[in-house]
């Protein structure tokens, strides 16, 4: 066992928090390496930067510093953190003078076609689907992100960037689209 | 969500792709999937968009992160200074108090510094993080290569700021510093 928890993950990171409203900073040390790869991956996604999600993530984990206290357990660890996340993301934005960019919500038309098999082939080269991703309007590429890397349910995701989980859907749709085009025109290249 | 795996449920594929549809949807979307042909090309492509994205998504901020927020949290750990530390630092400051006593009343020698490159060029393409295996001699190459300096950096999170020389072109040093994903596993242009 190495000395691990037994405790589920989520288990795990609420008696984190709990060590951390003490002002455990080991305790803080332990959940900032459990989680810094989870927001930080996940702020680039917005930010499109190092630095500024460097700075991002920084301003995360202190508030979980200062704000452990608070968490009530209404939420998974995670969701609450990513939504923590998710919010100063748009707040560096605004203080950056660049616009929190939405998406644009459209019904969903089932006008697709279906996907060729070149995208399938394509969506498994990593310098593809990175080039695709970094296409992306910042809020599909968040719902991208947090399906396919965070693999989390479309409730989580709402809840993370407070929108409806119809607007989940409809983000991942048209991302889908989107990314299955680029994967096709990127793969006819020569 | 009934009313939407009774019509068509090509919208909750990817959360079929990522297993986390909850037990009736997750029924009602696999009975559909195994008779829809589009939809099971749909799965295959979402299968394949979440192996690589998985495979792309950029490390953390790593150790150097954590010293960072550390500084922040205020509350520094702790020691206890033992005795014999502070007759031994006063000790070791008097020795530098003799030292530099000693090298302000030697005659001044002349030492001028050159520098090693034109002034720094003003255009800042990208920021980058290099790989901690790389080598000073395949950055050297490779900053060269793409015809980029170093400008800023590093920062708390290891973050490196480059400029593009005058002369050369922005996108195909972005190219290059790209495609050497080994040694800058971390590339964002500037905005």
């Amino acid at each position: 066992m190495n000395g691990e928890s037994a405790l589920a993950p989520d288990a795990e990171d609420t008696a984190l928090l709990a060590r951390i409203a003490t002002g455990s900073e080991a305790a803080m040390g332990v959940f900032y390496h459990r989680h810094e790869a989870r927001v930080y991956a996940f702020v680039m996604q917005r930010l499109g930067n190092a630095a500024d999600a460097a700075e991002v993530l920084n301003e995360v984990m202190l508030e979980v510093w200062r704000s452990a206290k608070h968490f009530a357990g209404r939420a998974k660890v995670t969701t609450w953190l990513l939504g923590i996340a998710h919010n100063r993301s748009i707040d560096l934005l605004r203080r950056r003078g660049r616009r929190a960019a939405d998406s644009l919500d459209f019904d969903v038309v089932d006008d697709r076609p279906d996907p060729g098999p070149a995208a399938v082939a394509h969506a498994q080269n990593g310098e593809y689907i990175r080039r695709c991703m970094h296409g992306l309007p910042e809020a599909q590429r968040q719902v991208v992100h947090l399906t396919f890397f965070e693999d989390l349910p479309y409730g989580e995701i709402a809840e993370i960037l407070s929108i409806p989980e119809g607007t989940v859907k409809t983000r991942m749709f048209h991302a889908r689209k989107a990314l299955a085009q680029c994967l096709e025109q990127l793969g006819a290249r020569p | 969500m009934p009313e939407s795996t009774e019509q068509h449920p090509r919208e909750l594929l990817p959360w079929l792709v990522n297993g986390t549809l909850d037990g009736a949807e997750h029924e009602a979307v696999s009975r559909h999937v195994a008779a829809c042909a589009a939809c099971q090309a749909e799965v295959s492509l979402l299968r394949a968009m979440r192996r690589g994205v998985k495979a792309v998504e950029p490390a953390g901020a790593g150790e150097l992160g954590w010293q960072r927020l550390r500084r922040g949290l205020g509350g520094q750990v702790r020691t206890v200074t033992p005795r014999w530390v502070i007759p031994a630092a006063m000790a070791a400051s008097l020795v530098i108090v003799a030292q530099a006593a000693l090298l302000v009343t030697r005659a001044p020698e002349t030492v001028r510094y050159e520098p090693l490159a034109d002034p720094v060029p003003t255009e800042v393409l990208a920021q980058v993080r290099f790989t901690p295996e790389a080598s000073e001699a395949d950055l050297r190459a490779l900053l060269r290569e793409a015809g980029v300096r170093i400008v800023d950096g590093p920062s708390a999170a290891g973050v490196y700021r480059l400029a593009v020389e005058p002369d050369r072109d922005p996108e195909a040093a972005a190219r290059v510093l790209r495609e050497r994903s080994d040694l800058i596993p971390h590339f964002a242009l500037e905005r």
